[in-house]
């Protein structure tokens, strides 16, 4: 005959290797998880700082246009004082000002639009990384929240646990009375049995199924 | 309907210097001084002149002035901030259109556009300038130096200069003995801003005539040709500038690097618009753009030797006489006044040589174009400070005679030149109202030694006289031997005056 209670405790069993793991596992996951993305989110930030940095004033992408600037102004210039040479105004003060009207006519309006183009660039990158800075805002935010929920997820498993514990303690008084129950009616049964049986042969003993 | 017709027209006045001083006409035919107290010319140096924006410019070295006929002079306490060029300046109804203010900021001179200014009461303008009350107004015409506008960035104008015009309403000097290969121009419109690099198309502008790389030649004329050319006559050089320097369309282009030109004022443009000058070889024939052509190297082939001229010691001046249809060739020695000039005359493109009393030496010469035709002819600046013109009626040079003469000749009078002809009667007709024609017959056997005995004055004359032909042609029978001839003739007596029509020979 199957015993009853060996069915409750199993069920305890079952219920310790299903939840009881789980949860006491995710705060492990959860730090490598968290370090991944930390690690994104520093590279993330590492290159937003990167495109902050071309973009800055000074940054690579002024040299370059100012190097792509000065070629195209140096090779404008050429020409325009190979023109005035053919016209004989060399000599001139018109000639001796092409550069600064260069600068102004040309370099000026040029300056402004790179400026604009840089700003614009400058402004993506900062709103990027902006963007960033707020993820980060916000998964620590859910990475508390999260710790929260767990920390709560596991007071209610500690007063689940220390609920099933006095549960399984109260069965098992319970079981225990039972079991004297049992023996005391097995033992009347056995008086019975001894009054009614066939004499047998002293030293026969029965034997008990083990309940664990 | 009434019809009210009044004429409008514009009042030309002759402005002149000399002996230190400056002259404007006033009224028609009477030079007044204008007072140049304070900043005299120096008139023992060269001086130039030109006008624009109703100014005389004057040129004289380190002596730069305006004579100003257009503006009405405020006298004024020194103002902290200048009225600008261009602004407009108040006091009640009255209005004045700012033009300029002197160094000292305690004059300023305008246009005045409506309304009297009057002293003491307070004006204001329309840009930042400070308001002031006048303590004088002045009425025109003024005298005071040609500096830069003071109160902002107008550059400097050069401390000397001796040359000098109006090119495209820009006013242009040049003849800076610290630079003699530069030119300098004003802002276009505005005479007080000389500020460079100021990258607009009327900025002020500097600059010298030369291939990449070279100096320049040394600039001795700037000759506007309406507002399309500019040439600069140079030392041994011309050079034209089409346009304005400023514009990228511009240019400047050797015209000649051969011929150089003279100075300042030995130029003239005809009716016709051909530019002459005296250049490296004689006088020269140029139309603009085009090339120098000399006009002299054939019948003058010599004359910049024979004449001897120096710039640092002699002036030419041209002036193209449009009544008389010539060209009038000026060559004075500065100290004295002793000359030889020549007329071209472009009806029969000969040279006639002229010479002047040393007093009527000329100095400077120009049509003047006045309002009153009594006084619209060739003006002449002589050496003693008198302004002359040509008469046609006077029989002398301010009291000097006139020694009046032609030469027609030589010419070979036989049919071989081995071969001796004679010449056994001369007639001529005279022209109305001529006095009697003097004569002088020569004869020899080379052409040669006819011209060169005439210029030593040593030759003889193989017959002379003098006949008067003032009814009919008159026949004079003398007999010369020779193969060439020459004669001559013309009248050296003073009050009188001689022309004829004709000559024949027998």
């Amino acid at each position: 005959m199957a015993n009853p209670f060996a069915r409750i405790y199993r069920g305890i069993a079952e219920q310790r290797a299903v939840s009881q793991p789980t949860v006491l596992q995710e705060p492990t996951e959860s730090t490598e998880s968290t370090k991944r993305v930390d690690r994104n989110l520093q590279t993330a930030l590492a290159e937003m700082r990167k495109i902050e940095q071309i973009y800055a004033p000074g940054g690579e992408f002024l040299k370059g246009a100012e190097a792509t600037y000065e070629k195209g102004k140096k090779k404008s210039l050429a020409a325009t004082t190979q023109g005035m040479v053919s016209r004989g105004l060399f000599g001139t003060t018109t000639s001796a000002n092409v550069e600064k009207a260069y600068e102004e006519d040309i370099g000026a309006p040029w300056r402004l639009q790179i400026e604009d183009v840089r700003m614009q660039r400058l402004s993506e990158a900062l709103q990027g990384k902006a963007s960033v800075l707020q993820n980060i805002a916000t998964i620590e935010e859910q990475r508390k929240s999260f710790t929260n929920q767990l920390q709560m997820l596991r007071e209610q498993l500690a007063t689940q646990r220390q609920m099933g514990f006095a549960q399984i303690a109260s069965q098992q008084a319970m079981a225990s009375q039972g079991q004297k129950l049992q023996l005391a009616q097995l033992g009347l049964q056995r008086e019975e049995l001894e009054m009614n049986r066939p004499k047998i042969r002293t030293g026969q003993t029965g034997t008990f199924e083990r309940m664990w | 309907m009434a019809v009210s017709l009044s004429d409008k027209i514009t009042i030309r006045k002759l402005v002149a210097c000399g002996n230190g001083k400056v002259y404007y006409e006033m009224p028609a035919g009477t030079m007044i001084e204008l007072v140049t107290s304070g900043y005299s010319i120096n008139t023992t140096d060269q001086l130039v002149m030109f006008e624009g924006f109703q100014k005389t410019f004057v040129v004289n070295g380190s002596k730069l002035g305006i004579a100003d006929f257009i503006n009405t002079k405020l006298t004024h306490d020194p103002l902290g901030i200048v009225h600008a060029h261009g602004d407009v300046l108040t006091q009640g109804s009255a209005t004045m259109v700012v033009d300029f203010t002197n160094i000292a900021k305690t004059a300023t001179y305008g246009y005045v556009t409506s309304g009297t200014f009057v002293i003491t009461t307070q004006v204001i303008g329309s840009g930042l300038g400070s308001a002031f009350n006048p303590s004088a107004v002045t009425a025109k015409p003024h005298w005071y130096a040609w500096t830069v506008y003071p109160g902002g960035s107008f550059g400097s104008m050069p401390t000397k200069a001796y040359l000098g015009c109006l090119y495209r309403g820009r006013v242009v000097l040049s003849g800076n003995p610290n630079a003699p290969f530069q030119w300098y121009m004003s802002r276009q419109a505005n005479p007080w801003d000389w500020q460079y690099y100021t990258n607009d198309a009327q900025s002020a502008v500097m600059g010298g005539n030369s291939d990449a790389g070279e100096l320049g030649d040394i600039i001795r004329a700037l000759i506007p040709y309406r507002d399309d050319y500019l040439i600069f006559g140079c030392s041994t050089s011309i050079w034209c500038l089409m346009g304005d320097p400023a514009e990228a369309s511009a240019s400047i282009n050797e015209i000649d690097l051969t011929v150089g030109m003279f100075g300042a004022n030995s130029w003239c443009f005809d009716g016709s618009g051909n530019l002459y000058f005296w250049g490296t070889n004689g006088i020269y024939k140029m139309a603009i753009p085009g090339l120098p052509q000399c006009i002299t190297e054939v019948s003058l082939p010599d004359l910049v030797n024979d004449e001897e001229v120096d710039p640092t010691t002699h002036r030419i001046t041209m002036a193209f006489d449009r009544i008389r249809s010539g060209i009038l060739i000026y060559i004075t020695k500065l100290s004295d006044g002793t000359n030889s000039n020549y007329f071209y005359d472009l009806r029969t493109d000969g040279f006639f040589p002229e010479t002047y009393p040393n007093n009527c030496g000329a100095y400077s010469t120009l049509f003047y174009s006045a309002n009153d035709s009594d006084y619209r002819t060739l003006l002449v600046g002589c050496k003693d400070g008198y302004i002359r013109k040509y008469g046609s009626s006077v029989k002398n040079d301010d009291g000097t005679l006139i020694d009046s003469y032609i030469t027609i000749g030589p010419q070979l009078i036989s049919e071989d030149i081995d071969v001796e002809n004679e010449i056994n009667s001369l007639s001529f007709m005279g022209a109305d109202g001529s006095d009697e024609i003097e004569y002088k017959l020569f004869a020899e056997k080379t052409a040669e030694k006819i011209i060169e005995k005439i210029n030593a004055g040593t030759i003889v004359p193989r017959a002379a006289g003098s006949v008067n032909v003032f009814t009919r042609p008159k026949k004079i029978r003398q007999g010369i031997r020779g193969i060439f001839a020459a004669l001559m003739i013309g009248n050296s007596q003073n009050n009188k005056t001689w022309a004829m029509e004709a000559a024949s020979s027998k």
